[in-house]
């Protein structure tokens, strides 16, 4: 087992390697001037030269990229934002936990709704519950996640005056940008709960519990939910990689600082080494993620845990 | 489900889905229902002497309630990000509570935004304007305690032209004394030294070196202010300081005023938020786009301050040989007259903006009051026409590209108007909409379009002129590589200290408009609320249009 | 129509005219019509048929878990010691299953639940219907793996790591965890290599002898049948057509659906070249023939046969046949 990681973790270097190469090689190809962007309109090419001349952006493809991959691997440094100066690294150590939290707030709702959900529809297949469970889904995967932060936010912040419109500080900051987050991971957790546990709910072992007088609730969430959470924990883990640079619309709407709308700044603004190091960063923390995703199947089945342990037993 | 058949099910649910969503959109819309309502009554309480001419219905000289008191400290609310404070960075990236509170200058604007004011500096001396001789005061001090002398001013000259970010119009700069420098700038055009002196804050060599992010998130400056709590990308407040070196309020510079005494400035990108924020009490005073600026016009609950931004659109025309405007004069003027300068302004401002008599803003210094009554390509469609015959053109002959960000929503908008303009004389425009970056490395090159869209912002028309027109910045041409003598000739006629008379502006406007090289099209308004509570008298702006509250004047201070 | 002989004693299980049915795409498949059955305490009874003739069917609308979607028990009584389980509330039975009436699956492969530990799955039933401390749960769930056989150091070990037998041996100490009165054995030694069948079939034997249990066997392997059985039903589309005990049926079998299915077993003392299965296929479960629903293929099938539900008639030696035409099979069948 430990083996198995010590393995994978290895392998995130060429990973990594390969994702800091193809990012800098499509950004050095992409046109557009981030010097124009840093000096804005009134500035005069002759100042526009002098900064692309300081910033080093003149400079040719493979020396900028030798020197970028020696920063990254070598010192282990992702380089300063053109624009503001500051390190990649810092900035997003300093975001990385609010879109963290808003990540993992997001999907925790995802999963206490759409599992319920999921589950529900499965045991009551073609009927009124299902039927009821999957036009929420699809409710959910409907609405965009930016309309509906919207909407809450007139109800709850100007009409009742509950929680605060946005902002970064306790928990009743984080319940609005949570709860637009989660829409889209509940129909698609729903989806793929009802779909998976279709399969399981007609298994033998499932009829062998209900026959030893388990109760109903028991065989479906302790006996066929386990057996149909593989192909689910997949999608949750890759719901929280793609969340991870991808909430950027609720960051902006609810002012949280966050890896996406840096990184999408930074694109629009060509500030290369912000766009660089955060798809870098992104990526390890992506790896990281579907590293813990293969262990948790561990936990769920023991069946891979044998494969990871290399065929012990039969 | 035994009665109903599965049909007819899907059927119900379908309609039930129907309803909820039109349930939610209702929540959602419950403001907008009553927008004309509220429009009307906006319409009435600002009559003060609100101008409806040709230029469109901005809203000037509001009449708001005179509050007695105000607040102590301030909240608001920008969609500026703020994710560092440092000193030597470019446009925007630090709001202005740091570049005019915290740092301080060796010079700063006064009240009009045009005449320059001692700030750090005690005196000057100069007889080419050229080379200056700049004496600071001996008593400057930092709220670090560090005591600022000629080695802190020449460092920090040195610093901003290093970032690469600093204008490149200091030639030189050596220290002269332990209170006194040499500067000596690049020219004596117009704003030159102005921009030298007004841009680069000067800071404590010491404590700049000793700081790890470059003042990134705990500046030290010698203002009037200082930073009490930095959330980067979330929040920014300062403090007023009881320590300011200047002890002597008359010897202060109006910059250096602080009329209030904590400041709080708020992240909040999304415009639509940033009207919640305000109705929530979350902020007091925010900068609302018109769109969204429904809810509190007319609102008794809120101080209204209108201001039309000494920024705004121009359309340029390219003089690249592969078009076909660069050497035809009359299809130039032919376009120009064909586009609706009030349609632009209903369509990209929503009616709230004013048309612009020359290229540049009409709030600038050297603006002359007799242009507004010239003929500036009034919309005229039968004398375009005309024009367009002139210069050798049938309708249906003419295809031609505009370049322009489609993420700037004001400048896609008056693309499409200008657009429809010009399918009216029968000539095709394709609008070119590129994202900021690329549009950046296009721009400054006439082989890529045949017209441009852009803004410039400066206090003096001159310095405008100079910064888009003039040769010695683009390599011998203009920023649309336009290539002629004669209008640099011009340019330099009026654009250094000793030849910068309203004659000779008014020859290069008369040349430039003759010429239609390019042409100021109009310029925005903005809106900024203020709950009553905060207490603002009157509001000041500066050179850019941005307010800057330490130096808005409060009731009962 | 009871088929209790000695009606003096009631028996322990007893089904009266159950009738299940399955949709499926909007048809209706007609699995089980009309069964009567019953048993006596520490009796088995074989149910005998081909595969699809409702015999499963029967063992789980007993316990009540036939897929509740698509399964309906339309009609009929169940008693158990005298209660009718279909009318019981689904915490009743609860209670009973695992407890009172218990189940061994077909397939072992698939009849454990892959994630949770072997130990756990047998814990789980003792727990559920014992109010003792989890350490004498534990105690108890390790007894019953040494009962079958297996080690008790192997309580933490997950499915995959059995082998087909020993998973069986799990899901018989399952069964038999908390003695229940009654098991319903559903082909258990199918799905085992024949060498381990025998095993197994001993070992259920022992623990139900041992524990006094009632038992149904549930087989198409007539083998089996005469291994273990006490009484004998033979259930052809849904229906009992011959019952009764283990010699009357084998060695007087008197329906024709059942001496064919004696004929379809290879004589190992003659040389025969061929099998002889029996003529025909078994009839479409969604529309069953008329009247006796093996006429089509029974070679003494008259006209009346096509007509209306065939009732039981005692045979010469005391069994029951659902046959209008007994005397002139066994006529026949003794000239052979």
């Amino acid at each position: 087992m430990f083996k198995y990681f010590l393995k994978r973790l290895l392998w995130m270097i060429p990973i990594v390697l390969g994702v800091a190469i193809i990012t800098f090689t499509l950004l050095y190809f992409t046109p557009g001037d981030p010097a124009y962007i840093i000096l804005g309109s009134n500035a005069t090419e002759v100042e526009l030269e002098n900064l692309r001349e300081t910033l080093g952006v003149n400079q040719p493809y493979l020396v900028r990229l030798v020197k970028y991959l020696g920063d990254v691997f070598l010192r282990f440094d992702l380089g300063t934002s053109y624009s503001t100066k500051t390190s990649v690294t810092g900035e997003l150590i300093y975001r990385l936990p609010n879109t963290l939290l808003l990540t993992i707030a997001s999907l925790a709702i995802s999963v206490l709704i759409g599992l319920p959900l999921g589950v529900t529809a499965a045991v009551n297949q073609n009927r009124l519950g299902d039927r009821v469970s999957m036009l929420l889904a699809l409710l959910g995967v409907s609405m965009p996640s930016f309309w509906l932060a919207m909407l809450l936010v007139i109800l709850f912040a100007v009409k009742l005056h509950w929680l605060p419109a946005m902002g970064v500080g306790g928990l009743k900051y984080w319940i609005l940008p949570a709860l637009s987050g989660s829409t889209g991971g509940i129909a698609s957790i729903a989806r793929q709960t009802r779909s998976s546990m279709l399969e399981v709910i007609r298994s033998d072992y499932v009829t062998t519990a209900r026959a030893k007088g388990v109760k109903e609730r028991n065989v479906i969430y302790g006996h066929a939910l386990p057996n149909a959470l593989i192909p689910i924990i997949t999608l949750v883990g890759t719901q929280f990689g793609m969340m991870l640079g991808g909430t950027l619309i609720l960051e902006n709407i609810f002012g949280i600082p966050g890896v996406g709308s840096y990184l999408t700044t930074a694109v629009s603004s060509r500030d290369y080494p912000v766009v660089q190091g955060g798809v870098v960063f992104l990526a390890i923390c992506f790896s990281f993620c579907m590293l813990m995703v293969d262990m948790i199947y561990a936990l769920v089945d023991p069946r891979i845990k044998a494969q990871y342990e290399g065929k012990k037993g039969k | 489900m035994t009665n109903l058949s599965r049909r007819d099910f899907l059927k119900v649910m379908g309609l039930g889905t129907v309803g909820l969503v039109g349930a939610l959109a209702l929540a959602g819309c419950g403001d907008g229902a009553s927008k004309t309502g509220t429009n009307t009554g906006s319409d009435s309480a600002n009559t003060g002497s609100s101008e409806n001419t040709a230029t469109g219905k901005t809203v000037e000289n509001v009449v708001n309630e005179i509050p007695t008191t105000s607040q102590d400290s301030i909240t608001f609310g920008a969609s500026a990000a703020i994710t560092t404070l440092q000193p030597y960075l470019g446009v925007g990236l630090v709001p202005t509570l740091i570049t005019y509170g915290v740092y301080e200058t060796l010079f700063a604007f006064g009240e009009d935004n045009t005449t320059l004011e001692p700030r750090l500096a005690k005196g000057v001396q100069t007889d080419d304007n050229l080379t200056y001789d700049v004496e600071i005061y001996d008593n400057i001090y930092d709220s670090n305690g560090n005591h600022i002398t000629a080695d802190d001013v020449v460092f920090s000259f040195h610093a901003y032209k290093e970032s690469g970010v600093g204008l490149a119009k200091t030639e030189s700069i050596e220290k002269t004394g332990d209170y006194s420098v040499r500067i000596v700038v690049v020219d004596n055009a117009i704003g030159t030294w102005d921009d030298t002196v007004r841009k680069t804050a000067i800071v404590s060599e010491k404590e700049y070196n000793a700081s790890e992010d470059g003042f990134s998130t705990a500046p030290v400056g010698t203002g009037m202010y200082a930073v009490t709590e930095f959330k980067p990308g979330i929040s920014l407040t300062v403090t007023k300081r009881d320590d300011y070196w200047q002890a002597d309020e008359s010897k202060r510079a109006f910059l250096a005023s602080a009329n209030m005494d904590e400041l709080t400035q708020m992240v909040i990108a999304e415009a639509s938020q940033l009207a919640v924020a305000l109705q929530t009490g979350a902020i007091d005073l925010a900068s609302i786009p018109q769109a969204v600026a429904d809810p509190f016009m007319g609102n008794s609950d809120y101080a209204f301050f209108p201001l039309t931004a000494p920024l705004g659109l121009q359309v340029y025309f390219s003089g690249d040989a592969h078009s076909p405007v660069a050497d035809n004069q009359k299809l130039r003027q032919a376009i120009l007259y064909a586009i609706d300068v009030d349609a632009i302004i209903t369509v990209a401002y929503d009616g709230y903006g004013e048309r612009q008599y020359t290229f540049g803003p009409s709030a600038a210094s050297d603006f002359q009051e007799k242009w507004r009554n010239e003929d500036y390509y009034n919309y005229d469609v039968d004398k375009a026409k005309a024009l367009l015959e002139e210069a050798g053109y049938k309708p249906g002959e003419l295809h031609l590209q505009i370049l322009s960000i489609g993420a700037i929503d004001a400048w896609s908008k008056a693309c499409q108007v200008m657009q429809q303009n010009l399918s009216a004389i029968g000539i095709d425009l394709e609008i070119l909409n590129y994202e900021a970056a690329l549009y950046g490395s296009y721009m400054n090159d006439g082989q890529y379009y045949d017209m441009l869209i852009n803004n410039v912002t400066q206090n003096y028309l001159v310095t405008a002129w100079n910064a888009k027109l003039g040769a010695q910045n683009f390599g011998g041409k203009t920023c649309t590589s336009i290539d002629d003598p004669k209008l640099q000739e011009l340019l330099k006629g009026c654009l250094f200290e000793e030849n910068h008379t309203p004659e000779n502006v008014d020859a290069f406007h008369s040349y430039l408009k003759e010429q239609a090289y390019a042409y100021g099209l109009c310029a925005p308004q903005n809106f900024t609320f203020a709950k009553k509570e905060v207490g603002m008298v009157e509001p000041y702006y500066d050179y850019i249009g941005g307010m800057y509250l330490p130096c808005c004047k409060y009731a009962g201070k | 129509m009871a088929i209790t002989k000695n009606t003096n004693e009631m028996p322990f299980l007893q089904i009266k005219d159950l009738v299940v049915e399955y949709t499926s795409d909007g048809e209706t498949i007609h699995a089980v019509n009309g069964v009567d059955l019953s048993l006596r305490r520490g009796e088995t009874l074989g149910l005998v048929g081909e595969t699809g003739a409702g015999k499963t069917t029967i063992a789980k609308s007993i316990l009540r878990i036939l897929p509740d979607r698509s399964a309906k028990i339309c009609g009929g009584e169940i008693f158990v010691n005298g209660k009718d389980l279909l009318k019981l509330s689904e915490p009743e039975i609860q209670q009973i299953r695992g407890n009172e009436i218990a189940m061994i699956f077909q397939d072992p492969m698939t009849a454990l639940n892959p994630v949770k530990r072997v130990g756990d799955q047998i814990a789980e039933v003792i727990r559920i219907h014992n109010s003792i401390s989890p350490a004498e749960v534990e105690k108890r769930a390790k007894e019953m793996l040494e009962l079958v056989g297996i080690p008790a150091q192997r309580f933490r070990e997950y499915p995959h790591q059995f082998s087909g037998g020993m998973k069986q041996r799990v899901v018989i100490a399952i069964a038999l965890a908390c003695n229940p009165d009654l098991l319903l054995a559903d082909e258990p030694t199918t799905a085992l290599d024949v060498t381990i069948q025998a095993q197994v079939l001993d070992m259920i034997a022992d623990l139900k002898k041992q524990k006094n249990s009632s038992m149904i066997m549930i087989t198409h392997d007539l083998g089996v049948v005469a291994e273990v059985c006490d009484q004998v039903g033979i259930i052809y589309a849904g229906e009992i057509v011959e019952y009764g005990s283990k010699e009357q049926i084998f060695d007087h079998p008197t329906h024709p659906y059942t001496i064919g299915l004696f004929g379809a077993i290879p004589d190992m003392n003659e040389d025969e070249e061929w099998l002889h299965p029996i003529e025909g296929l078994p009839p479409d479960p969604t529309n069953l023939p008329q009247g006796c629903a093996f006429n089509p293929r029974c070679p003494y099938a008259t006209e009346e046969c096509r007509k209306g539900k065939i009732p039981f008639a005692e045979t010469p030696d005391g069994h029951l046949s659902r046959c209008l035409h007994t005397a002139e099979v066994l006529k026949k069948e003794a000239n052979a």
